[in-house]
């Protein structure tokens, strides 16, 4: 009896330290932590679902949205953070040491709207940021119809769903909308998080999408992924050449098929590209240079390093199951390069370079 | 009296005043309730939407979940059935499409959510949710893994169940919601009713307010002209009794006040015509009682004249000269009351002889006495002896009557009435205490009494004519009296205590003159003429024969003329043999003056003698002999015209001795 107890007393022993060292230490061993934008977020989630099952390494991704991510990162409870927007270096607590964004995929942020009949519409850009304004307030609207003389368009009011939430998405749709309207830039702007003059919130990606689906006369903003993974409708949007332009993986392929060079932000909208879809932009991985921090081990940094480069390599080819757009080759190369920058204690983690 | 109170404070504001805060405060509750009508709809229409919306979307929200969960279960199996790694990526982007969904339904309905039971339903709901997930994620793990069969197992095992779970709870709470928003509603209904009947009762206290108003703005404009009408009528009909209430500020007030002060000067002025018609009165009955007096005296006279022939003629009858006597002294008496009468009509002949006052306040005594009721004790003390002062008798006599009355009057319920005289000497601190007062010797008679008193204002005014107390008085006694003293050169003094008593002090002057021994009626002989010519000028026949006898039997030689025309005309005819003429001084035709006027233009050496019931011209100075002529007032004594005839022949005759004849009557 007495020594079935010990066993019982010692195997619970061993329990609670198991337990308590896998509660402290969750970037240790075979655990990684993410999280930040819901705009890759199907992408990453199968990627990782893949390297999990290849390497017994479990990533955890939240989409909290890239801000919330980027706010984890610097403090630490986080390994990564997914974001749409660049991390700039200058934005960052100080002390928090050098941040390196590997850029993964590219995607579109589509103009989804809950119009009964499913009409597909097509849009300027004007009549987007009008939309937005508030100016538009119903579907029949003249300058709707002029653009769409074919559609039935019903006399439902437009309700408007943004991002409540700091978001990438938010960020690249406003650039958009600033890059092609003047009042929007002078009185809105861009950003991750917006004073909106009209509409309703809701939060992530798949909360616009829910939201959109649910209230009929409703439009909103999501990548595109969630679009078609709802089977929701989206707008043919006019490009720069004048071309009404539906996302897809080519014309946003097409959108980042440009000289990346010449340009340092990565900005991919509005694009002169005449096949290219107007509203698309990289989204990144970001994550500190030196990952010698908070007891972080070597083991981790290296298992973290690999993941990046698992999708930076490997995972690419799953981007266009998912309607994303995989990296252009020179932008891989510069991620592989930037991976290589990665360290702990100063001595390069990524070993395998391609 | 609330009533009259309000208006009275309504009537310090003027008229239009009064209308315009009466309509401003209509409007201002006109408008109040407006205001209060809209808040109150608003208020409810605003809970009725807000309910509405409330419950609305919290169903809306609860179907969302419903939805989502559905949709969750739907993406699941799809995965499972198709077996293909793309719809299986897609199909978990509806998953996490739907998740958020749900996610955020949840959050929005617990911000709305108030009710312990809804948040109940809640909590269970997301405890089911975060169940199912757990199983859902392991299918869709599997699922992923290419494992399909392995999830479809773990998801019909489990995941189903645990999502009809949910489903069902989501079902219960869009019941509650249905559930409440109906009760919700059912309770904002009531709140209209409540609100409802609220303006109801609004509306009629308004009502009512305004109507109280309207009634009291209207009274205090009409109340204020109706009485300013009766007040008005009253006036007319010449009622100055009439009570004027103006007390307002407003302009009804100004015409009430404007009203009464014209009631009160016209009520002044009735006063004083009363006044002047009392005094009027006084004059018409001093007439009647000078006329009566006139003729009284004549017959007095001719009633003492023909006793005195009658004691005269029957020498020897004893008897008949005892009865003579006392219808002698029964003539002097009312020869008294007629002098009494003509002093209250001021038409008597003041005659200021020296007198002893003790003996004067003695010999009256009995008068005042009558004056009294039994109640009251009368107690004289004479303490001024020997001391005399120079009066008229009858006046004074009359000014202690008039103040035994006032003390008597002072004392209904019996008391003590003191006569005192006294010896004083006045100095200057005296005088200056008493203006009116001079310095030097007085003799002093009070009258005090234990009566009721008087206040300071009543002495103030006490000698004021027609100024009284009394219900019936005429106000005249006391300034009669005080205008008698004054004659005298002397002063009055009152003191008074209510409650305790009254006490006027007369002060007279003293006077060193020896008292004039009165000439007795009997005792002194009859001056016998020595048949000198006398003409009497009368015009009561029975009175002119009593006198001629009279001087007939004195040893006169008597002419007579009824009136002074007759009298001019004798007197002239018989110019040489006349030596005194007897007037009388009121007569028909030609008055006694006049008639001696022309006669002493014929022969001014010629004496005349006038007599008179009373004299006005004369009033106030009988003693003074001028230009040969004297007074002798009615009625006489046979005495005191023989005297008087013999007085003025002798004064004329100087030269001539005159016998002087001393009849004792008894023996004659």
């Amino acid at each position: 009896m007495a020594l079935i107890r010990r066993t019982f007393l010692v195997s619970f022993l061993c329990f609670l330290l198991v337990s308590h060292s896998a509660l402290c230490s969750s970037s240790s061993g075979s655990e990684l932590r993410g999280a930040g934008a819901t705009f890759p977020q199907p992408f990453y989630e199968t990627l990782f679902s893949i390297y999990q099952r290849q390497n017994n390494i479990k990533v955890h991704y939240e989409g909290t949205g890239s801000g919330e991510g980027l706010r984890q990162l610097v403090s630490k409870t986080v390994d990564f953070a997914g974001t749409d927007k660049i991390m700039q270096q200058n934005t960052s607590e100080a002390g928090s040491g050098e941040v390196l964004n590997i850029p993964t995929c590219v995607g579109a942020v589509a103009v989804v709207y809950n119009v009964p009949g499913d009409p597909g519409l097509r849009f300027t850009p004007d009549i987007v940021a009008d939309i937005f304004f508030g100016r538009i307030k119903r579907w029949n609207d003249p300058r709707i119809a002029a653009v769409n003389r074919h559609a039935a368009l019903p006399e439902i009011p437009i309700a408007v769903i943004y991002r409540m939430d700091a978001s990438g998405t938010t960020f690249i749709f406003s650039e958009y909308l600033a890059r092609t309207s003047k009042e929007w830039n002078d009185r809105i702007g861009k950003g991750t998080s917006l004073t909106w003059p009209t509409g309703q919130g809701a939060k992530g990606n798949p909360g616009v999408a829910g939201l959109v689906r649910q209230i009929p006369g409703a439009v909103g903003y999501v990548e595109l992924v969630y679009a078609i993974g709802n089977k929701m409708t989206f707008g043919f949007l006019q490009n720069r050449s004048g071309r009404f332009i539906a996302p897809s993986v080519k014309s946003v392929t097409a959108a980042a098929s440009i000289d990346l060079s010449a340009r340092n932000d990565y900005s991919l909208t509005d694009t002169m590209v005449a096949d290219g879809y107007p509203i698309s932009g990289f989204t990144w991985i970001t994550l500190y240079r030196e990952q010698n921090y908070a007891r972080r081990s070597r083991e981790t940094a290296e298992n973290l390093v690999n993941l990046l480069a698992f999708v930076i390599h490997d995972g690419q080819k799953q981007a266009p199951l998912l309607h994303y757009a995989p990296l252009p080759k020179s932008v891989r190369r510069s991620a592989n390069r930037l991976l290589g920058m990665v360290t702990h204690s100063g001595i390069p983690v990524y070993k395998n370079k391609k | 009296m609330a009533h009259n109170h309000i208006e009275v404070k309504l009537r310090r504001f003027r008229i239009g005043t009064r209308l315009s805060i009466g309509f401003a405060l209509i409007v201002a509750f006109m408008i109040t309730l407006v205001i209060l009508g809209i808040a109150s709809m608003n208020r409810i229409n605003d809970r009725l939407e807000s309910l509405a919306t409330k419950t609305t979307v919290k169903i809306w929200y609860a179907t969302m979940i419903q939805d989502s969960v559905h949709v969750i279960d739907n993406a699941i199996l799809n995965m499972i059935v198709a077996r293909d790694e793309k719809i299986t990526m897609m199909e978990y982007v509806r998953v996490m499409t739907a998740r958020k969904t749900y996610e955020g339904a949840i959050e929005t309905i617990a911000k709305l959510e108030y009710t312990d039971y809804g948040r109940d339903i809640l909590q269970r709901m997301q405890q089911g949710l975060g169940e199912s997930r757990r199983e859902n994620g392991k299918a869709i793990e599997l699922a992923r893994g290419g494992q399909y069969r392995k999830a479809a197992g773990i998801f019909l095992q489990t995941s189903r169940t645990t999502g009809a779970s949910v489903r069902q709870v989501c079902s219960e709470l869009v019941n509650y919601e249905k559930e409440e928003g109906n009760a919700s509603y059912l309770a904002a209904a009531k709140t209209y009713r409540g609100t409802s009947l609220v303006f109801v009762v609004m509306g009629v206290i308004v009502l009512a307010i305004a109507s109280a108003a309207a009634v009291l703005l209207t009274r205090s404009i009409t109340a204020p002209l109706k009485q300013g009408v009766h007040v008005a009528n009253r006036l007319g009909s010449g009622d100055l009794s009439v009570e004027i209430d103006g007390s307002g500020t407003d302009e009804t007030g100004r015409l009430l006040k404007a009203m009464k002060e014209m009631a009160e000067k016209l009520k002044k002025l009735s006063e004083v015509e009363h006044q002047l018609v009392q005094s009027q009165k006084l004059e018409t009955v001093g007439r009647l009682a000078g006329g009566i007096a006139h003729d009284f005296n004549n017959l007095l006279s001719i009633i003492l004249g023909n006793t005195q022939l009658m004691k005269m003629q029957n020498p020897k009858a004893e008897k008949v000269a005892d009865r003579c006597t006392v219808i002698e002294s029964a003539v002097m008496r009312a020869s008294d009351f007629i002098k009494q009468l003509l002093a209250f009509s001021r038409r008597q002949i003041l005659e200021f002889r020296p007198v002893r006052i003790d003996k004067m306040v003695r010999e009256f005594e009995k008068m005042m006495r009558r004056m009294l009721h039994e109640n009251i004790e009368m107690r004289i003390a004479t303490h001024s002896s020997f001391a005399s002062v120079k009066i008229d008798t009858a006046q004074i006599n009359q000014v202690i009557l008039n103040l035994v009355v006032n003390a008597r009057e002072a004392m209904p319920d019996g008391g003590r009435l003191t006569i005192e005289t006294d010896l004083v000497v006045i100095d200057r601190d005296f005088c200056s205490l008493h203006p009116g007062a001079k310095a030097g010797t007085y003799v002093v008679l009070s009258v005090s009494d234990t009566g009721t008193g008087m206040s300071r204002h009543v002495i103030e005014n006490i000698f004021e004519p027609f100024f009284t107390t009394k219900e019936s008085g005429t106000g005249l006694g006391l300034s009669v009296v005080y205008g008698i003293i004054r004659q005298h050169g002397g002063f009055i003094d009152v003191v008074s205590e209510p409650d305790r008593g009254t006490c006027f002090s007369v002060y007279l002057p003293y006077t060193s003159e020896g008292i004039a021994v009165a000439p007795s009626s009997t005792g002194e002989g009859l001056v016998k003429g020595t048949g000198e010519v006398v003409l009497v000028v009368e015009d009561d026949k029975e009175l002119r024969e009593t006198v001629s006898d009279l001087l007939r039997l004195l040893g006169y030689s008597v002419h007579t003329a009824s009136d002074g025309e007759e009298g001019v005309r004798i007197f002239t005819e018989r110019c040489g043999e006349i030596d005194l003429v007897l007037l009388d001084a009121i007569m028909p035709k030609k008055s006694g003056f006049e008639a001696y006027g022309e006669m002493n233009a014929i022969r001014p050496e010629v004496p005349s003698i006038f007599v008179t019931g009373y004299n006005t011209v004369h009033g106030g100075n009988s003693n003074g002999d001028t230009n040969g002529t004297s007074v002798i007032q009615k009625p006489y004594s046979i005495e005191l015209l023989s005297r008087r005839i013999r007085e003025m022949l002798d004064q004329k005759n100087k030269e001539t001795p005159v016998p002087v004849l001393s009849v004792n009557m008894k023996e004659a």
